[in-house]
């Protein structure tokens, strides 16, 4: 490239000396033959120098721009010198007179040893004779420079050949960290992208540059389409990691991750409502970290700690810190990948608030604990009397009787406790269906009191049954009311005091029938009172404890009131007494609606 | 030698106390009742029976109760006693395992099983 530049600056150089020698033997030739014209005008005698003063042929001498003029000469028709002025160190080269265009300017080359001169020779008159010839030589310019032009052409290539090393050096000087650049480049794009790797390591920073400007533009339109590419698969996945939390969060059980480090990384907000922490809480944070409770840390420690061969879904139950009323059961399964039975993605925690299944559950034990014993001591009564009359050794008569009456009251009691079952467990299953018919009131009320009130003539307590004859009927499932009504009766016989009375009163009213059973005997405590419909509930007071009960009566007797659209009340004070009333509308709810 | 053994029953249902007392009488034990654990714990500071004979369920006093109360204030010779339950539970039998001398009769109770158990007692059996 230095080359080149240099070839272009000489070629450059040469065409201007070449058109500098050119202009100047023009202005040779007409200085020449304008001198030779003007020499040739004046008489010979002024041209001379004489004493008085310089002649023409001197003024030459002292013109300052004397040009290329080396020298002029007189000389006579002889070739004589008659006068000569030299303006430069040379010697005037002998003459060789053309006489044969006596009158016109001739021009001629002439050489000498030293130098070459244009010579112009024209004739000199003088009275109107040719009187003799004057010769004005001109150096002739050398190719190149003439000593006039060497100042100028030294101004011009001086700041050029100044100029190209220190372009040279600066060219060098800005391109060193630029090389550097590109070397730097390489070893970034090889490590970086094999797809930038420059194909040849060639020393070209110029063409390395622009190769990997190229490739650059080149994998930036592709990381631009990967990137476009990635963002839409970014999109999706939100949207489906937002559909999978949203699914979390709306699990009815608390959930937890916590990552192969023991620390949680996700906590729906169900959290709160189950360990009363919220998410916040526990996320980013080690068991430890969150819970106070050892059988927790213990349980969640094994499954980050312990060999991951160890690791097994598997559950505890226990009561939170602070909430005594509640179970909560904690379940873990080790997350693993797909099909990848060693890896450890961490683990699924599942809180769930078992209370009220553990409420449930002991109720149902305590329920069939009690519903046991009240089925197996009638049958007990049974079996003992049935195996006495069998040993037929005590076998007078009344004994007999008795073992046998025994037997069929137990008998009784039994059906009736098992009817009572049968009867609740269909109604809470939504399996019953009321059987209703026109039952005229009256007589209703009248043989139902009449039943149970012989079954407790033996007690001494006395029976009411305050009733008005006129009642008119209404529509009822005759047998499911006569268990409602039996049952508040049976009550009030069995909570009784000795010699109480028991009462049933039945009033007519505009728009209903009221039942009331009235008893004078142990009452209930108002602790008691809001449960005593609530299904398998008994008292924990002695005085209940000591009468036989399952907890049946009064629930299945508000489930029967409430199937025909009724209500059931209770009033009570301990020691005093009970009033329960079944209120009946003369027509059901539903037509109540149909009339209005 | 029936005359000289002593058999407190305990129930709350006063037919199985009259059909049992009679049982045992024909077959010349001495036989005390008691409706309640409470009333057996008088009954048995009285008589030092060598057997008992007791419901679970009862009211006032229950018979787990009674039993831990009478095996405290058990003098030189331990009573046997027959726990009449339908209760099956587990808790029950645990409690029960911590006792030798308590033993179980299934209800409905059978007296041909009741004189059986209480034979193998008398034997040293049990």
């Amino acid at each position: 490239m230095i080359g080149a530049a240099l070839l272009v600056i000489f070629v450059i150089a040469g065409i201007v000396a070449m058109d500098s020698r050119d202009k100047r033997i023009e202005v040779i030739h007409k200085d020449g033959r304008s001198l030779s014209r003007l020499l040739s005008s004046i008489a010979l005698e002024k041209l001379v120098r004489n004493e008085s003063g310089a002649g023409v042929l001197q003024l030459l001498t002292h013109n300052e721009q004397v040009g290329d003029l080396a020298y002029a000469e007189l000389v006579d028709l002889s070739g004589t010198s008659l006068a000569s002025v030299i303006t430069k160190d040379i010697t005037i080269p002998a003459i060789q007179l053309n006489t044969t265009s006596t009158f016109g300017i001739n021009e001629r080359a002439v050489h000498q040893a030293q130098n070459e001169f244009i010579e112009y020779q024209m004739p000199i008159f003088s009275a109107n004779k040719l009187a003799g010839y004057g010769r004005l030589g001109y150096m002739e310019p050398n190719i190149g420079f003439n000593l006039t032009d060497v100042s100028y052409y030294g101004q011009v290539a001086l700041p050029v050949f100044l100029l190209v090393p220190i372009f040279y050096l600066l060219f060098r000087r800005e391109t060193k960290p630029l090389a550097a650049a590109v070397t730097e480049m390489q070893s970034f794009m090889k490590s970086q992208d094999s797809k930038l790797t420059l194909a040849n390591d060639s020393n070209d920073i110029i063409n390395n540059l622009q190769t990997f400007f190229v490739k650059v533009g080149q994998r930036m339109d592709e990381l631009t389409n990967e990137q476009a590419h990635s963002q839409e698969t970014t999109i999706l996945l939100n949207y489906q990691r937002n559909r999978i939390e949203s699914a979390l969060q709306s699990v009815p059980d608390a959930v937890l991750v916590m990552d192969e480090m023991g620390v949680i990384t996700f906590a729906n907000s169900r959290l709160k409502t189950i360990l009363g922490i919220s998410p916040d809480e526990v996320i980013g944070l080690k068991p430890h970290q969150w819970s106070v409770d050892p059988q927790v840390n213990s349980f969640l420690s094994k499954y980050y700690t312990n060999n991951k061969s160890l690791q097994r879904s598997d559950v505890i139950e226990f009561i939170p810190e602070g909430l005594s009323e509640k179970t909560i059961s904690m379940s873990a399964y080790p997350l693993r990948a797909l099909g990848k039975a060693e890896s450890n993605m961490g683990t699924l925690i599942i809180l769930r608030d078992r209370t009220q299944e553990v409420l449930s559950s002991k109720e149902q034990e305590e329920f069939i604990n009690h519903v046991s014993h009240e089925l197996k001591s009638p049958l007990n009564i049974i079996q003992l009397y049935a195996e006495t009359l069998l040993d037929d050794v005590d076998n007078d008569r009344s004994s007999r009787i008795d073992s046998l009456n025994t037997i069929v009251d137990e008998v009784e009691r039994l059906t009736l406790l098992i009817s009572n079952l049968l009867n609740i467990s269909k109604i809470d299953s939504g399996n019953i269906k009321l059987n209703k018919q026109h039952v005229k009131l009256g007589s209703f009320v009248e043989d139902t009191f009449e039943k149970v009130s012989r079954a407790g003539k033996s007690s001494s307590l006395k029976f009411h049954l305050n009733t008005d004859s006129t009642l008119g009927s209404i529509q009822l499932d005759k047998e499911l009311m006569r268990i409602a009504l039996s049952n508040l009766l049976t009550n009030a016989i069995k909570y009784s005091k000795p010699n109480g009375n028991v009462t049933l009163l039945v009033e007519e009213k505009s728009e209903q029938y009221i039942l009331t059973v009235i008893d004078d005997g142990v009452g209930i405590s108002a602790e008691d009172l809001p449960n005593v419909f609530k299904k398998f509930y008994r008292s924990e007071s002695d005085v209940i404890q000591q009468r036989s009960g399952h907890g049946l009566g009064l629930a299945l007797s508000k489930d029967i009131v409430e199937l025909h659209h009724g209500k059931i009340t209770v009033q009570s004070e301990v020691g005093e007494g009970s009033t329960f009333s079944i209120i009946l509308n003369k027509q059901s709810a539903f037509q109540n609606e149909v009339m209005k | 030698m029936s005359q000289s053994i002593h058999i407190l029953i305990v129930d709350d249902e006063p037919h199985v106390l009259h059909v049992i007392k009679q049982f045992l009488q024909r077959k010349q034990f001495i036989v005390t009742t008691a409706q309640n654990g409470k009333k057996a714990l008088d009954a048995y500071e009285a008589a030092k029976p060598d057997i008992i004979i007791t419901d679970v369920q009862m009211p006032v006093m229950t018979g787990q109760d009674f039993c831990e109360e009478v095996l405290k204030r058990q003098t030189k010779k331990m009573p046997k006693i027959f726990m009449m339950t339908s209760r099956t539970d587990k808790q029950l039998r645990d409690w029960a395992g911590l006792f030798p001398v308590i033993e179980f009769l299934e209800k409905p109770l059978s007296l041909r099983r009741l004189s059986i158990q209480i034979d193998k007692v008398l034997s040293g059996e049990l």
